[in-house]
This record gives structure tokens, C-alpha cells and sequence, in this order.
């Protein structure tokens, strides 16, 4: 039924005023154990931390395996990354020392993150897997995708770079993966994507992933994938109950700095991240906490790569507690221990909220965000309340008390 | 732009720009008239400007009263900083070792700096007189050609005076570098960063990256499973290795346990067959249908049926044990055996258990006639008949009947003869503690105690008063007790020799002393009579060798006692009573007897069948 709903819907023109919805056939498989997986692939997963797969992985993780084409929407931090990632896993032959899988994401340090958790749930099964990002060393890059890599998570840029000079082999591909999808096919992405597809084998498996997707980008996957399988999360139920979310009304854009200060006690319990919307306000930021004798770290997309990689190693690792940056972070990272965000500018649009809201919370962890809004905000903040279908309420005193 | 926006050009605007351009070149002769360094200075002022004028752009909104407040006290300092030079300057010493600057030198060389901006200004061409030259601090510098020697001294001297000072001190150096660094990084920080780095330039030589090469100390919850491999290849591969033999023998392990699992559970299969047979056989039942069920059973493994036959496996003792390892085939042909031999005396074709009253009355008939009490002599209530010798003469023709015919009479008795075989061989084989016939040995091992150790003259007394017990207020049952007597008068013998005044305090204590404790332990642990119950034993004829102040007060108590007990003793033996009583009068009447043993048979069974 879904099938030829969703045929119908490859089909006709003008796909506007389509519904998508979730296909109807999707199988929910309630446990690892039941998905067929390989042993090595199960002993990774559970040595991971994984015990009972989320709802996204227990209906998205089969159909990838199977070889079909698969658009998997789920809620930040439910396991997305790892749901491809095992399917990905699954379906290689790590005998075969040719790059198999094709992974792309917006930013290097996701690609970097995506490479890690391969490797991690592959580690029982000494799965090669190559972040393959700008900014980095050519001729290490070269040197490494000619040794032979089963996995390729890259940026755009570079991989076509390499595909071009093939150093890339794309023969043996079979499965192309768009984390943060929708954010692959806007506008800033969507050519190289298209440039990259098409030295792809012809009958290579899509997948797309992300927390939004929204209609427009919907509408554009009839053009690269077939029949694909819907799981799709309605946006009203995209927001997270583990996540609280707060605001803080200021009159002026000075009294956001000084309520940043009061809060900063709250910002060292765990981890935190705070946004802004662009670069220069993040060095402007950093430089007036510091001053202010606030331990505070920063990054953004002007950074050279390698202070960008120390940055990130030096958040994962604990060493710092508080990151200023841009949206360069917004989507797809995962640490575990950030368990708040402030919104020091408001984002842009409505799919940068959940991003970013999304770094906190991790697969099942508490959560607190807190946006700063000038009067002339609010009806910004209410707006995405609305279209949500969530709660924004006033920060309240106790506010520590909820991370 | 330009090319968008096309510029109007009129003659007005043409002459504008040519009068500019000359104001321009002007300007720039000026400028290249101008000393060299002058400009150079100025145009790193200028960079410097630039940067502020941005800083102040961002900052604009943000300055107010603090920002002025802290400019002051920044002046102040400087003016403060500005007359210590001065002073220092002027003392033309330079005796601190602290200070970096040489102030012995500095007031001249500025003086000869100033001279010689003088004598350029003065002389021209000066591009050609200006050298540069590299320092001891590696920095470029520019200066007159003729003063390059002086300068180069200098320069001698003063990497000298740092190489002296770095071999004595190196705090100096140490200090200085994070000064320079803009944002002060914790020490913690820069030790992890050059771990990072050291680690990453390991990577880019290595071909095989692993999970643990790129973790870099994030603060990750792992699963419990989690293993942390080395990250050196060979030994990655023996972790790897030894944790594959470690999993295979878990696996081992486990498929050897699931093997001993279901041994067991087809040993308990086995064991229920047994039970469910011995019970078919107990019923009385044929034992073809219970093979078949016995199969289907075997079929379905778990049946409702079992878990009944479980729960009634757990009640049974280790006599069942004992069985259950047999060969069904054994017990269906001794199940055979029994029925063809019943089938062979014509008389019941079923097997069964005799009740406590039937066993009874075998075995008193089986007593030797001369230790049998003298039924005849009693009455039911159970005082002695004196009259009736006539019916006493009945009586032991009858019993001499019954000894002369003593093969015929158990012949004709064969199911409690049968049974009996079937008992004893269990209780030969067990402590005879088995529920059902719990009674049997009591009566036995009485009989055998009374038969053995007793003096003539007690046992007929103790006889005489057992034979009945509801009409007796004194006299406890005679299976129970019979024992006891010989012992307990010696005890009372010894205690009325004692001396009085211990007799008194003795006289208090119970008689379960020494001796006769572990009669009394042995009595007590069959019968479920506690130690108090011990004096109801003691036979009247010894009563009357009892000391008076133990007579008294016991007489009371043990009428109590008694009373308590015979009430207990008739719910346990009221059949047996009502047999007893019966006896005199049908006592030739075999028929009778087994009618009503028949009727007993059928109550207990429609008891056990409920």
C-alpha cells in the first residue's frame, strides 16, 4: 500500500501539496539480538553502550540492511548515527579492502564523529573507516584511502577532491550516506552533493538522515532515490520531553553578557555550549569572558583545522566545560556530558533550534536550553513554540536544579 | 561597482582630479624627503590604530563610566612607570640584576640616536647610509652604516650577558613565553594537547587505525563490554585472539551445561514414571494403561499431570528413592505376581493396605498365646468379668482354635498376610518411619518388648488395663507404655530409699532423669507424648510401693494427664476400640470380622480417594 502510495508519489510532478508520511510495511524489531547482525557487530554494539536498540534503530536499521533506499527521521541524540552505522556495518565485507560505503556530513568534526563510531562499533571486527575532511594533510588523505578503507566519512569538498583525483575509488560503493540531510540538500550543499552522486555506481543505495526534513527537502529525494522507505517523526513530536527549555527575557543586548556571568556557575555543573550566530561575536564573547576571568573555550569555522581538532578533543575529553561557538556545532555532535545549552543569539530558523537545543540531552539524558531574547525577540522564541508544538516557559530560579 | 555605475566626467571634474593628483605627488616627495624609520614607525602606528579603531567598533556600545575609570588608573600607572625610568636614567647604575633593560647604556645610545636623526636631517641621501643587520635575538634591524660596528659590539655584548644568564637562571625564560600567549591555557591543557599531538603524528605513520588510536580521552560511558584494545597492533591481535578463546569456552561451558540440564531433567521424567506406577499399584490398578500414559507423558514433557505428580513426588521419603531406579518392567511383575496370587486364594483380587485395626488384629493373633492378654476377662468398658467362664472357656477354645488352625486362619487372612510381607520387606529396609504405616512398628516393637523383657506379673497388669482404655481413669494404653514399667519401679524403688529430706526436694523434679531418659526420649519421639505423661505409665501394683508425698499430689494430676490422653488415644484408635469391644461377642464370627474390615477397607479408600 505504502509502496505504491509512495511510487505515486515518485511519480507526479508537483509534490507540494503531498503528505509524507511514515511508510506502513516498516518491521519493529524490539532487540539487537533479533536484527541478524553479525557476532562481532553485536559484541561492538553492547560494548558500545547500547543494551535495547531506540525506536529509530529497532525500524530503520533492517530496511538499510536490506539494501533499500531509506529516509530515517528521529529526534536529536535517539541514536541516528549508530543506526546507520550498524546497518553500515552489517552489510560490508571487510574482506574486501575497497571503500564500500560513502558517508557525508556538513562538518568535519561530524565526519570526524561519524568515523569514530564506526570504528567503534566495528572494533571487534577491524573495520577500516577514513575521515576524509578539508583541512587536513593531502597527502596523508592520499596515502590513506590508497591503503584501502571499507568506510569513507567525509565532507563534500574533500571527497570530491579525491574523487577527482581518484584516489577515491568509487567502483565498489555501494551505499551513500547524507547524515544531516536536509542541511546536504540546501542550498550551500546541494551541488556538491549532486557532483559527488554522480560518480557513484548507479545502483547505489541512498540514505538519508536527519532530525528535520523539511517538505521542500522531501520533495527533492524522488529525484536521487527509489521507492525509498519512509520513517518520519511529526514535528510536533520532535521536540524532547528530557529536554527543558527556558528563556530569559533582556532588554538590551548588553544584559545578555552579564546574565551569561550570573549563570556561569550553572554552566560548569556538566558541560555546556553556547551559541551565537556568528564567528565574530564568538571571538567577541570569548575575549569579554575571559576578561571577565570566566574559563571559557571557542570555536568556529575560521579557526585553523588543527586548533578546531584540539578545541573538540579538549571538550570531549572534559578538559573544558564551556564552549562558545557557532553553528559549526549545532548539528550532530554528541558529547555526553553537555547537558546545557544557551541560545546566546537566536538561531536563524526553525530546524537550528532543534539542533542545537539537541547537543544537550544525549540518548536519554537530561537536558536544559535556554535562550537569551530581546524584547523584539519573543515573538520569534513564540513562533517556534507554536510550530513545535512545545513549551518555552521563563527560566526559572532553580534552574541548576534541573540539569 | 565600477563597471555597474557608469561615472559622469565633465571638464570640471577632470580638472578637480588633476589639481588632486598634484596635491598628491606633492605630498609623496614630502613623504620620501622624510627619514625612512619615521615612516616605518608611523605605519605601524597607524596598523595598530586600525586594529583599535576595530576593537572600538565592536566595543562602542559597551564603554562607559568603568572603561574611564580604568583608563585613569592605567595613566597614572604609566606616569608612575615613566618617572622610575627617569630615576633610573638618571643614576646611570645598573647594579639590579631584575632588569632586562640597560640602563647604564641607554640614556647615550638614545643620545647618539637623536644625534644621528640630526645629521640626517642634516645630510642627504640617506638610503644608502642604512644597513640592516640581524641581532642575537634573530631580529632584523636597520641602522647607519658607520655605526654598524658599535652596534654589532653591542649586540656581542649583549648575547653574551644572555647566555650567562640562561645558564644561571632559566626562570627567566620560563616566565616569559606565557606572557606572550594571549589567552593563559592551564598547564593541564597544554600537557593533554602535546599527548594529542604526539598521538596524532603516530597515526599518520600507522595504517590500521582502531577505535582506541582516535579516542583521545574522550569521557565516554562505554558498555560494560567494552574492551579497551591496544593500540599497538600485535598486541591488539592477542587481546582479540584471547578474547575469541575466552568466548568459545563460555560457549562450551554453556552448551556442557545445557547437556547436564536436560540429564537431570530426564532422571526426574524417570522418577515420575516410578511414582505415577507405584501409585497405580498402590490403587490397585492395571498396570496397561499407565505404560501408555507413561509414553504419552514421556511425549509431552510438560503436562499438567506431572506437576501434580511433582508436588506429591516431593511429599514421599527415601524409600521412593530406593524404587525409582528400578525397572518399570520389575514393578509391573511384581505387580503381576500379587494379583496372580490373590486371583490363586479366590479372595480379593485386589491389592491393598490394611488399616492400623486390621494389623492389630493379625498381630494379636500371631502372639503367642501365653503373653496374649485375656480378652475374655474384660468387658467393653474394660473392668474385669468374672462371670461369664463359660464364655471364657469359648473364649481360649477358640484362641487355641485360632493357634491350632494357624496356618489355615492366615490363609484365609491373605491380604493382610500379603501386606504384611509387603511392610515388613519396607520397614526391614527403612527405620519404619513411612506415614501410612506409621503405627504398625509401635505395636510391633511393644508386643516384641513385652513378649522379652517384661516380668510375667507386670505384663499381665499392663495387659489387663491396655486392653481397654476409655473405662480406665488411671491407666494409659497399652502399646505405649508397656515398656516402660520395669524400669520406672526400679527408679521408684531407688527414690523411696532415698532419704527423706532429698525425697522432698526430689519429690518436685520430674522422673525424667538419666536412666531412664533415653527410654523416655525413645517412648516420647515415637508417640508424640510428652515427658509429663511419664508417671501415667507407672502400673498400679508399683503405685502402692510409692512414697506417700509423691502418691498424693500425683494421683490429681495424673487422672488430668490420663484424661487428656485417653481422649487423645481414642481418636487415634477408636476403630480399634470399637473391635475390642466387639470382640467377645462375635468373636467365632470370622465372616462378621472381615465384613466389617471390608467396610473399613472402603472407608479408607473413599477417605484417600478424597
Amino acid at each position: 500500500m505504502s509502496e505504491v502510495k509512495s511510487r505515486r508519489v515518485a511519480q507526479s510532478e508537483d509534490l507540494s501539496n503531498v503528505e509524507f508520511e511514515t511508510s506502513e510495511d516498516v518491521e519493529v524489531i524490539p532487540t539487537f539480538d533479533n536484527m541478524g547482525l553479525r557476532d562481532e557487530l553485536l559484541r561492538g554494539i553492547y560494548a558500545y553502550g547500547f543494551e535495547k536498540p531506540s525506536a529509530i534503530q529497532q525500524r530503520s536499521i533492517k530496511p538499510i540492511m536490506k539494501g533499500r533506499d531509506v529516509i530515517a527521521q528521529a529526534q536529536s541524540g535517539t541514536g541516528k548515527t549508530a543506526t546507520f552505522s550498524i546497518a553500515i556495518l552489517q552489510s560490508l565485507d571487510t574482506q574486501v579492502r575497497e571503500t564500500q560505503v560513502l558517508c557525508l556530513s556538513p562538518t568535519r568534526e561530524l565526519a570526524t564523529q561519524i568515523q569514530k563510531v564506526i570504528l567503534a562499533l566495528g572494533d571487534f571486527m577491524n573495520v577500516q573507516c577514513h575521515a576524509c575532511i578539508g583541512g587536513t594533510n593531502l597527502g596523508e588523505d592520499i596515502r590513506k584511502l590508497d591503503y584501502g578503507q571499507h568506510v569513507v566519512s567525509g565532507t563534500p569538498g574533500r571527497v570530491f577532491d579525491m574523487i577527482k583525483r581518484r584516489v577515491l575509488r568509487t567502483r565498489a560503493i555501494k551505499m551513500l550516506v547524507l547524515d544531516e540531510s536536509d542541511e546536504m540538500l540546501n542550498k550551500g550543499f546541494k551541488e556538491q552533493i549532486y557532483d559527488v552522486y554522480r560518480y557513484l555506481p548507479p545502483a547505489t543505495q541512498v540514505v538519508l538522515v536527519s532530525a528535520t526534513l523539511p517538505h521542500e527537502i522531501l520533495e527533492m529525494t524522488s529525484k536521487f532515490m527509489t521507492d525509498p522507505i519512509r520513517i518520519l517523526v511529526k514535528r510536533d513530536e520532535l521536540t524532547l520531553e528530557g529536554i527543558k527549555q527556558f528563556f530569559v527575557a533582556v532588554e538590551r543586548e548588553e544584559w545578555k553578557f552579564d546574565t551569561l556571568c550570573d549563570l556561569y556557575d550553572t554552566l560548569t555543573i556538566t558541560q555546556a555550549v553556547i551559541f551565537c550566530n556568528t564567528k565574530r561575536k564568538v571571538d567577541w564573547l570569548t575575549e569579554k569572558m575571559r576578561e571577565a576571568n570566566f574559563t571559557v573555550c571557542s570555536m568556529h569555522g575560521d579557526m585553523p583545522q588543527k586548533e578546531r581538532d584540539n578545541i573538540m578533543k579538549e571538550f570531549r575529553s572534559g578538559q573544558s566545560r564551556v564552549l562558545i561557538t557557532t553553528d559549526v556545532w549545532a548539528r550532530g555532535i554528541d558529547v555526553q556530558q553537555v547537558s546545557l545549552v544557551i541560545n546566546y543569539d537566536l538561531p536563524n530558523n526553525r530546524e537550528l533550534y532543534i539542533h542545537r537545543i539537541g547537543r544537550s540531552g544525549r540518548f536519554g539524558r537530561k537536558g536544559v536550553s535556554i535562550n537569551f531574547v530581546k524584547t523584539d525577540d519573543i515573538r520569534i522564541l513564540r513562533d517556534i513554540e507554536q510550530y513545535y508544538s512545545t513549551q518555552i516557559d521563563e527560566m526559572p530560579m532553580n534552574v541548576a536544579d534541573l540539569i | 561597482m565600477n563597471n555597474s555605475k557608469k561615472i559622469n566626467v565633465n571638464y570640471s571634474s577632470l580638472v578637480g582630479l588633476k589639481a588632486e593628483l598634484l596635491r598628491k605627488q606633492t605630498e609623496v616627495k614630502d613623504a620620501k624627503a622624510n627619514a625612512e624609520v619615521t615612516s616605518i614607525q608611523s605605519k605601524h602606528k597607524v596598523r595598530t590604530k586600525k586594529s583599535k579603531t576595530k576593537k572600538v567598533k565592536i566595543e562602542k556600545e559597551l564603554i562607559d563610566t568603568d572603561d574611564i575609570k580604568a583608563h585613569k588608573k592605567s595613566k597614572l600607572m604609566l606616569e608612575a612607570k615613566a618617572r622610575l625610568y627617569e630615576n633610573l636614567k638618571r643614576s646611570h647604575s645598573n647594579k639590579n640584576e631584575h632588569f632586562l633593560v640597560d640602563f647604564g647604556n641607554k640614556p647615550q645610545s638614545e643620545d647618539e640616536k637623536f644625534d644621528s636623526d640630526d645629521y640626517e636631517d642634516a645630510n642627504s641621501d640617506p638610503e644608502e647610509d642604512w644597513v640592516e643587520y640581524e641581532d642575537c635575538f634573530g631580529r632584523t634591524r636597520k641602522c647607519l652604516r658607520r655605526d654598524l660596528s658599535t652596534m654589532q659590539k653591542k649586540d656581542d655584548f649583549v648575547k653574551h650577558e644572555v647566555m650567562k644568564k640562561s645558564q644561571g637562571d632559566t626562570e627567566v625564560e620560563d616566565v616569559r613565553p606565557p606572557d606572550v600567549v594571549t589567552p593563559p591555557k592551564e598547564p593541564e591543557i597544554e600537557i593533554m594537547r602535546r599527548k594529542w599531538e604526539e598521538q596524532t603524528e603516530k597515526l599518520t605513520e600507522k595504517m590500521n587505525i582502531h577505535y582506541q588510536d582516535i579516542l583521545f580521552d574522550e569521557a565516554r560511558a562505554h558498555g560494560v563490554g567494552y574492551y579497551e584494545f591496544s593500540q599497538d597492533e600485535e598486541m591488539r591481535a592477542k587481546q582479540q585472539a584471547n578474547l575469541d578463546a575466552l568466548r568459545k569456552e563460555t560457549i562450551q561451558k554453556q552448551k556442557e551445561m545445557q547437556n547436564l540440564k536436560e540429564m537431570k531433567d530426564k532422571m526426574e521424567q524417570n522418577r515420575l514414571k516410578a511414582a505415577r506406577i507405584r501409585q497405580r499399584i498402590r490403587a490397585g490398578l492395571p498396570p496397561e494403561p499407565t505404560d501408555e500414559e507413561l509414553v504419552k507423558n514421556d511425549e509431552v514433557n510438560t503436562d499438567k499431570m506431572e506437576v501434580k505428580a511433582e508436588t506429591e513426588e516431593k511429599v514421599e521419603s527415601d524409600e521412593r528413592k530406593i524404587i525409582e531406579y528400578r525397572k518399570e518392567n520389575s514393578l509391573i511383575e511384581i505387580e503381576n505376581k500379587i494379583k496372580a496370587f490373590g486371583e490363586l486364594l479366590g479372595k480379593r483380587t485386589q491389592w491393598y493396605e490394611m488399616s492400623q485395626e486390621e494389623w492389630v488384629y493379625k498381630r494379636r493373633k500371631d502372639r503367642d498365646e501365653e503373653f496374649a492378654p485375656l480378652y475374655n476377662n474384660f468387658r467393653s468398658s474394660g473392668y474385669l468379668e468374672s462371670k461369664n467362664t463359660d464364655q471364657d472357656k469359648d473364649e481360649s477354645s477358640a484362641s487355641l482354635d485360632d493357634s491350632l488352625s494357624g496356618k489355615n486362619e492366615e490363609t484365609s487372612e491373605s491380604p493382610a498376610i500379603i501386606e504384611e510381607c509387603g511392610t515388613k520387606k519396607t520397614a526391614d529396609q527403612l527405620d519404619g518411619t513411612d506415614n501410612q504405616q506409621s503405627h504398625i512398628p509401635h505395636s510391633e516393637t511393644s508386643t516384641e518388648l513385652s513378649q522379652i523383657t517384661m516380668p510375667k506379673q507386670v505384663i499381665s497388669n499392663a495387659d489387663t488395663e491396655s486392653s481397654d482404655s476409655s473405662g480406665s481413669d488411671v491407666i494409659g494404653p497399652m502399646p505405649l507404655y508397656t515398656e516402660l514399667p520395669t524400669q520406672h519401679v526400679n527408679f521408684q524403688q531407688t527414690f523411696a530409699t532415698l532419704p527423706e529430706n532429698m525425697r522432698t526436694e526430689l519429690s518436685g523434679i520430674d522422673f525424667s532423669k538419666p536412666p531412664p531418659n533415653m527410654q523416655f526420649g525413645l517412648t516420647s519421639d515415637i508417640f508424640n507424648t510428652g515427658p509429663e505423661l511419664v508417671p501415667t505409665s507407672v502400673p498400679p501394683p508399683n503405685r502402692d510401693c510409692l512414697p506417700m508425698e509423691y502418691h498424693l499430689p500425683d494421683s490429681t494430676l495424673l487422672s488430668s494427664i490420663t484424661g487428656v490422653d485417653s481422649s487423645k488415644r481414642s481418636a487415634d484408635t477408636s476403630m480399634s476400640d470399637n473391635i475390642d469391644s466387639q470382640e467377645p461377642q462375635h468373636i467365632l464370627n470370622e465372616d462378621k470380622i472381615t465384613a466389617g474390615l471390608k467396610y473399613l477397607r472402603a472407608n479408607f479408600e473413599k477417605q484417600k480417594h478424597s
